[in-house]
């Protein structure tokens, strides 16, 4: 029998990566919301933040916090990159074209990777890796709790930028009447640019924040994509919010998977997946037509 | 009525009929170099599997980044039974179809019905497919992440095994024409009318009477039986399966890229797009020696090039796709 | 009873109520149109009716048999047609096909779906490019291809959402033939439309929507002279083709 310790330490280090999940999924919906592209290629760009972060850690001993000064900025340029070469490309293709697009640039980098770096894990073990902090007798991991935190403080960040700035205007109007922006004399094209950015420099980030405790390998990708999608359907499509909500929603049933052997860790999660198509296919805070 | 329905329609018949007659008769010379009837087989069992995805995802439009759910699954109930129960696989291989089929069902009701549509189903898709491989590697009965050995029993037709490789070549060419068959019979159905209709714009199908769930359900249940049929023609072919290989989404990869590349939505672009994927993917693991993922690095570069530059694939090339006629206002 | 009977029915969409508690009956064989400025409600009452949208209140009633709860499919196997103001053929088919696959509602097998399909665009004057691409055909094509496939589902009623926009003067006067043709043949039409000359010379009866609300309903000559009628339009470019 599991005592109540175990389980809510498993439910608070679940709910701290939820954090995460949080935040790449906000990025997910930020592409997707301004442009209506699902960028396939978005777990993979996380991916290649973790390993930035690796390089830079294993080679010049930078920690991936401050490291985010530099992962950032070359993420958002990568980003921009990949949008003016690829996406822009496909922004009036039929739907299925532009999945097909994003998922050849996911392969091409993830399998760049994998030739670059093989694919065995690797870690790194920062300064605080040991630290750990007791909070109302449930011991929270240093590099979690960091995590969790620097989420948080990239989504309100986020949200800053949406709501306040003449960009996150900028982006909303786009998003929400292509034309009408064009006509209100606001630069489409770079808003779409800075808006993929954006988001991939978020999700980089994300794999930043993550890799003082989860090993990353060509494939973690994936894995955090399917998890920011599953947070994103059981949030609710679309929904910023219900991405926030979500994400801690699929961190604390992860955390109680971890109660179980193996990897059957991301059962519970995708039983609540499917149970949600089932049920409430709108998601929590989605609406349906 | 002195019009053709569809004057692609002949071309097309005649086209495949050619295809397979050159194949079948290729046969024996291709047995004489084991590698090259090896490539072979692979060309025609992934141009299958590429005609089977097509039926839900070329025609219907449905793109299914989750096929290896169906695959594996197919593969692994053939295996089970026959390796734990000694039925023969060409039962399990009708077994596996069915099954494959049910959970098509299944992924389809909880897709379909929540009205999940492009880019969010093809990631449910791909998440079931994820759900079945953490389940299969997490279970001790069907050998977790080693996976299952078939048993080599030599020479058993009956058993669906044999020493040479020919045979495999002409099992997996009848499939393939068997499929293709289902292919050309659908694009005469009220079926392949209703789903070609969907793909092109649901709304304004389910206003003209389409019954859309159905439809999706339908084309759904026939791609998630051919695939799964896939499947077993696989681990006999290789004796050998488990989890990552056969639920991963290299696979669902795999299969789909075939009929991007060749042309969704046609009865000959799958085949076509089956050639130059396997022959590109072993050029390049050859010349590419020691870089894992060189192959698929370079699929991801010609699946953005085709998207961008020729998206109905090869087949669009030929004279297939809808190109809007330069004179036209 | 007539034919199509629309009931209070009410639809919003977060803060905005687009239809207000809207009613207007169709009777059978009549030519009625739906006029209103850009905005009015026009086109979510059509996707009321058509059940793409489900109403918030009221009743929809066809034939005597309430349809507000049906999806699109099945209102349109009780004889309701429709068609959409961006028109958009399925690409991946044939003209000829395009049409067939509203054939398919009333038969089975593609011989007959083309025999009907065929006769239909002998009727709208599209038999010539039969075997061509649908996305080959012209705009003023695509809307004779958009009224074409509506009906080949057999509608008792068929409703057209803006079937003249963007057609030339001697395009509007073919299409308001092909309607009259229609109604003569035992189609109810409700059509939604801009072109000012097109709906004063063919309905029998006109609908005015205004903010959602039904503003007037009488023959065209009547409503256009209601005050609140003008008043609604002034300041509004509307098409006197």
């Amino acid at each position: 029998m599991v005592d109540w310790q175990t389980v809510a330490q498993s439910v608070a280090g679940g709910l701290l990566l939820g954090g995460v999940y949080a935040l790449v999924a906000l990025g997910l919906n930020l592409i997707f919301g301004v442009m209506k592209v699902i960028n396939f290629a978005h777990g993979t760009f996380m991916m290649l933040g973790m390993y930035a972060s690796y390089w830079l850690f294993t080679l010049y001993g930078i920690d991936p916090y401050p490291g985010i000064l530099l992962v950032a900025p070359l993420f958002l340029l990568l980003g921009v990159l990949v949008e003016r070469v690829v996406v822009s490309r496909i922004l009036d293709a039929p739907e299925h074209d532009q999945l097909l697009v994003t998922l050849g640039v996911s392969l091409f980098l993830q399998n760049l990777a994998l030739a670059l770096f093989k694919a065995d894990p690797r870690s790194i073990r920062p300064l605080y890796a040991d630290w750990s902090f007791s909070v109302g007798g449930v011991v929270l991991s240093a590099p979690r709790l960091g995590a969790f935190l620097a989420a948080l403080a990239l989504a309100g960040l986020f949200f800053w930028l949406l709501r306040s700035t003449d960009l996150g205007k900028a982006m909303r109007a786009a998003a929400e009447e292509r034309e009408g922006a064009i006509l209100v004399g606001i630069d489409v094209r770079l808003i779409y640019a800075l808006a993929f950015g954006i988001g991939t420099a978020l999700v980089a980030v994300a794999g930043s924040i993550v890799l003082p405790f989860f090993t990353v390998s060509p494939s973690v990708g994936e894995t955090f994509l399917l998890m920011a999608f599953i947070t994103v359907v059981l949030g609710g499509l679309g929904s910023f919010p219900g991405a926030l909500i979500g994400g801690l929603l699929i961190g604390l049933v992860e955390g109680l998977g971890a109660l179980l052997p193996g990897s059957l860790r991301q059962l519970p999660v995708f039983i609540l997946f499917v149970l949600s198509l089932l049920v409430r296919p709108q998601g929590l805070l989605g609406s349906r037509q | 009525m002195k019009v053709e329905v569809d004057p692609r329609r002949r071309p097309t018949i005649i086209g495949l009929l050619v295809i397979l007659a050159i194949l079948a008769a290729a046969g024996p010379f291709l047995a004489s170099n084991r590698y090259a009837i090896q490539v072979a087989t692979l060309i025609l069992l992934f141009a299958y599997l590429a005609s089977g995805w097509n039926i839900l995802s070329g025609y219907g439009g449905q793109f299914s980044f989750g096929h290896a759910a169906f695959f594996g699954l197919g593969a692994y109930t053939s295996t089970i039974l026959f390796v734990k129960f000694g039925v023969s696989p060409w039962v399990g291989m009708l077994a596996a179809g069915l099954v494959s089929a049910l959970l098509g069902l299944f992924i389809g009701l909880a897709c379909f019905r929540s009205g999940l549509r492009g880019a969010y189903f093809a990631l449910a898709t791909l998440a079931f497919a994820e759900i079945l491989r953490v389940i299969f590697v997490n279970w001790d009965w069907v050998g977790r992440s080693q996976g299952l050995l078939i048993q080599l029993v030599g020479d058993e037709p009956l058993l669906f095994q044999f020493t040479a490789r020919l045979p495999y070549y002409y099992i997996a060419l009848a499939l393939l024409a068997l499929v293709s068959g289902v292919a050309l019979l659908l694009e005469r159905l009220k079926l392949g009318y209703e789903l070609r209709a969907i793909k092109s714009n649901e709304v304004a199908a389910a206003v003209l009477g389409v019954d859309v769930f159905r439809a999706k359900m339908w084309a759904m249940g026939l791609s998630a039986f051919f695939t799964g049929i896939g499947g077993t023609f696989y681990a006999q072919y290789l004796y050998y399966i488990e989890p990552f290989q056969v639920f991963g989404v290299g696979m669902s990869v795999d299969i789909l890229l075939p009929a991007i590349i060749g042309g969704a939505g046609t009865v000959i672009g799958p085949i076509i797009g089956a050639a130059i994927l396997v022959l590109l993917g072993e050029g390049t693991r050859t010349f590419f020696r020691g870089f894992a993922g060189a192959d698929l690095m370079v699929f991801g570069v010609i699946l953005v090039l085709v998207i961008l530059f020729m998206p109905y694939g090869v087949m669009g090339l030929l004279g297939s796709a809808p190109k809007a006629k330069k004179e036209s206002a | 009873m007539a034919f199509l009977v629309v009931e209070g029915v009410r639809k919003r969409f977060g803060g905005l109520v687009a239809v207000d508690d809207v009613s207007f009956e169709v009777a059978a064989g009549e030519i009625v149109g739906l006029i209103g400025p850009n905005g009015a409600g026009k086109t979510t009452l059509f996707n009321l009716i058509s059940g793409l949208y489900r109403p918030d209140g009221g009743r929809i009633l066809l034939d005597g048999r309430r349809i507000d709860g049906l999806p699109p499919y099945e209102r349109c196997r009780l004889g309701l047609g429709r068609t959409f103001q961006i028109v958009q053929p399925f690409a991946d088919l044939t003209t000829l096909q395009n049409v067939m696959l509203g054939a398919f509602n009333q038969v089975r097998s593609e011989a007959q779906a083309a025999r009907i399909g065929w006769d239909i665009l002998v009727r709208v004057g599209l038999a010539d490019k039969a075997d061509w691409p649908a996305a080959w055909l012209t705009l003023g094509d695509r809307k004779r291809l958009e009224v074409a496939r509506a009906l080949a589902t057999g509608p008792r009623l068929l409703m057209l959402d803006e079937v003249m926009a963007g057609l030339t003067p001697r395009e509007v006067d073919d299409t308001l033939v092909l309607l009259r043709e229609l109604r003569d043949s035992g189609i109810t039409l409700l059509v939604i439309e801009h072109v000012m000359r097109a709906v004063m010379s063919l309905c029998d009866r006109v609908v005015v929507l205004h903010h959602g609300q039904k503003i007037a309903d009488g023959t065209p000559v009547e409503v256009a002279s209601f005050p609140q009628v003008i008043e609604a339009y002034l300041g509004e470019e509307t098409e006197i083709a």
